[in-house]
């Protein structure tokens, strides 16, 4: 096609300029998919360490447990929940969890902490917990005793192997109480956790609490944090559909609610769509100063070729087809910037996936401060590499527009003459 | 003879309301198929304003531009685009070419703007490069030809469109008298072998002498209107 390669040609023209509006998106092309990428990486980190070691990107409790957090607001086990579970594809795992908060003491120190009553294996499988072991050992299936968080640990002054007593309320107003062998100290990689934690067996903890066979929630991993809404729905959905043909399964009093990581952990998604809205903010100056340099070349483009435009009218060139010409040419020079950009960040993303950067020295630690993870690793969602290619698109698309008006209002005579 | 351009009364005023500049004044014209005319006259006599108006390139301030009947200063601007597309044919006096096209593309592509088949294009491409003496040329960009080459491709990219006549402006005005007056006798055989109707604009004396009719202009209006016997 003639116009294409009208357009083509054209394109290569001014080699220098088209090399250089090029490689001017390519590299902010690159650097705003790095610095997404980057971020949301961190990010995704973050909110995956901290969703498995507490709440699960979704959690089921009985309804109105999250209000008053009383271990009356409990629910049983029920096999067709738990069939619901195993069977919907995007949960790739769940754990139980018996949740109640008491006081543990050694006779010299006392502190509220956050006991975990846990499915050993269930556990494992969403937090990894038993990686986390500083000293000790895991737990086994049917051990009495307790793993305590290093923190807490530390400020209690117990090692492996001491004995704390915990007490609490238990199940409809008894008193737990209990004597545990501390069995193993585990480090969190979110600080904050490491202060006030310990996980008990699932059955430690139901003696402890008087519950018998309850739980306060199970807390699901997903595939993909994106999918949390949908999945939520049609758990909801299932759920409904449990209790209306459950018949003599269905538990009555048992209300179920289902929470997402973002109703259950507001702080964390806050501060997650607030870095995604910097992020926003400054890919969009990345973005202003490249429609400047677009804009500029525009400008030189349409100056240097009046003359030539006021030609091709003059011999019957239709002003919608020269203007055509022009925003392809213009679309053109941006793709192949766009493209070599994205072309650019593929392998450089890849490489940081599996090889992350791992912070060091001062760097880990305030990240560790401010609950980050030190270890980063680009996310590799293709969805941030197309949105970037979008957004530079749009730009030159909004941009020829004003060729096109230009365009449009140029007299023939008044052109060739200029 | 069929009359092709017909001018009535025609007038351009510049300017109308602060200081008026009547560039054509009541002109009064009649051009014939396969005609060879000159327009000459001074500079700022109106020559250039008379062929853009003539061309469609520009609406006059009164009276009417036929062509084969048709008056042209009635249609909107997108319908005279595809009218001189179909009808007239323009050399300007520079620079006429598309710089990123080579010489046998600039003339083929008045004819993809046509819709003309590739076969005809090809055929009508090569015919019109021979004409005009440059099929050696075919595949230079302007950058690399002459002023007077240039020129030359300019006229068989304005004969290519199959127009009913072809206006210039000047044709010669950028090149050396030789290339001019090689110019000239290509246009000249043009008009004789395939009755190409021509109107030019010129100040070079050689390029008038060439002419079949010599219509002068001074302050808009013409003055005079002769046969002339080339030589
Ligand atoms: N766009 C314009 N605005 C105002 N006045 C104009 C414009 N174009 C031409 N004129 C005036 O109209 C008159 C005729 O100009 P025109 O260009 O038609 O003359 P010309 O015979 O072609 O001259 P030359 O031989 O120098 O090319 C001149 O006085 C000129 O200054
Ligand atoms: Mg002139």
């Amino acid at each position: 096609m003639m116009y294409l390669l009208l357009a083509w040609r054209n394109m290569w023209r001014s080699r220098r300029r088209t090399l250089i509006t090029i490689s001017s998106i390519f590299f902010a092309v690159l650097f705003a998919i790095v610095m997404r990428v980057m971020m949301v990486g961190i990010f995704d980190k973050m909110i995956s360490d901290t969703v498995s070691m507490s709440c699960g990107y979704l959690q089921i409790q009985h309804s109105g447990y999250w209000d008053n957090k009383s271990i009356d607001s409990t629910f049983e086990e029920n096999p067709l929940l738990i069939e619901i579970l195993n069977t919907d594809k995007r949960i790739t795992t769940w754990n139980p969890h018996l949740e109640s908060f008491a006081l543990a003491s050694t006779g010299e120190r006392t502190k509220g902490i956050l006991v975990t009553g846990i499915d050993q294996e269930k556990e494992n499988r969403v937090s990894k917990l038993s990686e986390k072991i500083s000293s000790g050992r895991y737990l086994d299936q049917n051990d009495k005793g307790i793993l305590l968080a290093e923190g807490l640990a530390a400020y209690l002054n117990l090692k492996v192997n001491d004995t704390v007593v915990l007490l609490g309320q238990g199940y409809q107003g008894n008193t737990a109480a209990g004597k545990y062998l501390v069995k193993g100290i585990v480090k969190l990689p979110i600080p904050q956790m490491n202060k006030s934690m310990a996980w008990l067996p699932m059955q430690g903890s139901r003696d402890f609490l008087s519950t018998g066979a309850r739980y306060t929630s199970f807390s699901l991993m997903v595939r993909d944090r994106m999918q949390v809404g949908e999945v939520k729905q049609d758990l909801l959905d299932k759920i409904a559909g449990m209790r209306a043909t459950a018949g003599v399964n269905y538990t009555p009093g048992s209300s179920y609610t289902i929470m997402t990581w973002q109703q259950m952990l507001p702080e964390l998604d806050q501060l997650f769509q607030a870095k995604m809205a910097q992020n926003v903010i400054m890919s969009g100056i990345l973005y202003l100063v490249i429609a400047f340099g677009i804009f500029g070349t525009i400008l030189m483009m349409l100056n240097e070729r009046m003359h030539e435009f006021g030609i091709l009218i003059a011999i019957g060139m239709k002003k919608r087809i020269l203007a055509g010409i022009v925003v392809l040419e213009l679309i053109l020079m941006s793709l192949t910037g766009t493209l070599l950009g994205i072309a650019g960040a593929f392998p450089l993303v890849l490489y940081f996936r599996f090889h992350p950067v791992r912070l060091g020295g001062d760097w880990a630690k305030t990240a560790e401060k401010f609950n980050f993870s030190p270890v980063i690793q680009p996310s590799a969602d293709l969805k941030h590499f197309i949105i970037q290619g979008y957004a530079v698109l749009s730009i030159a698309v909004v941009l020829s527009l004003y060729a096109l008006v230009k365009i449009n209002r140029l007299k023939a005579i008044e052109a060739i003459n200029s | 003879m069929n009359t092709i351009i017909e001018l009535h009364n025609l007038s351009k005023v510049y300017n109308p309301k602060t200081i008026p500049v009547y560039a054509v004044n009541g002109v009064d014209l009649q051009i014939e198929e396969g005609e060879f005319t000159a327009l000459v006259g001074p500079s700022g006599s109106g020559k250039t304003t008379l062929l853009n108006l003539i061309g469609g390139l520009d609406y006059p301030s009164g009276g009417e531009v036929k062509i084969e009947g048709v008056d042209i200063t009635k249609m909107n601007e997108n319908k005279l685009i595809d009218f001189r597309l179909k009808n007239i044919g323009f050399v300007f006096q520079a620079y006429n070419l598309i710089p990123v096209l080579t010489a046998r593309e600039n003339v083929e592509f008045v004819m993809l703007m046509q819709k003309k088949p590739k076969i005809e294009r090809d055929k009508l491409v090569a015919d019109l490069l021979t004409e005009v003496g440059l099929s050696d040329k075919r595949d230079s960009r302007p950058s690399e030809l002459s002023g007077g080459q240039q020129q030359r491709v300019a006229v068989a990219r304005a004969l290519a469109s199959k127009p009913r006549f072809i206006l210039a402006d000047e044709p010669t005005a950028n090149l050396d008298s030789k290339s001019a007056t090689n110019l000239l006798e290509i246009m000249a055989k043009l008009n004789k072998e395939d009755h190409m109707t021509f109107l030019f604009s010129t100040h070079d004396q050689r390029v008038i002498d060439k002419a079949r009719r010599i219509v002068t202009l001074v302050d808009g209006k013409v003055i005079s209107d002769t046969k002339n016997q080339p030589h």
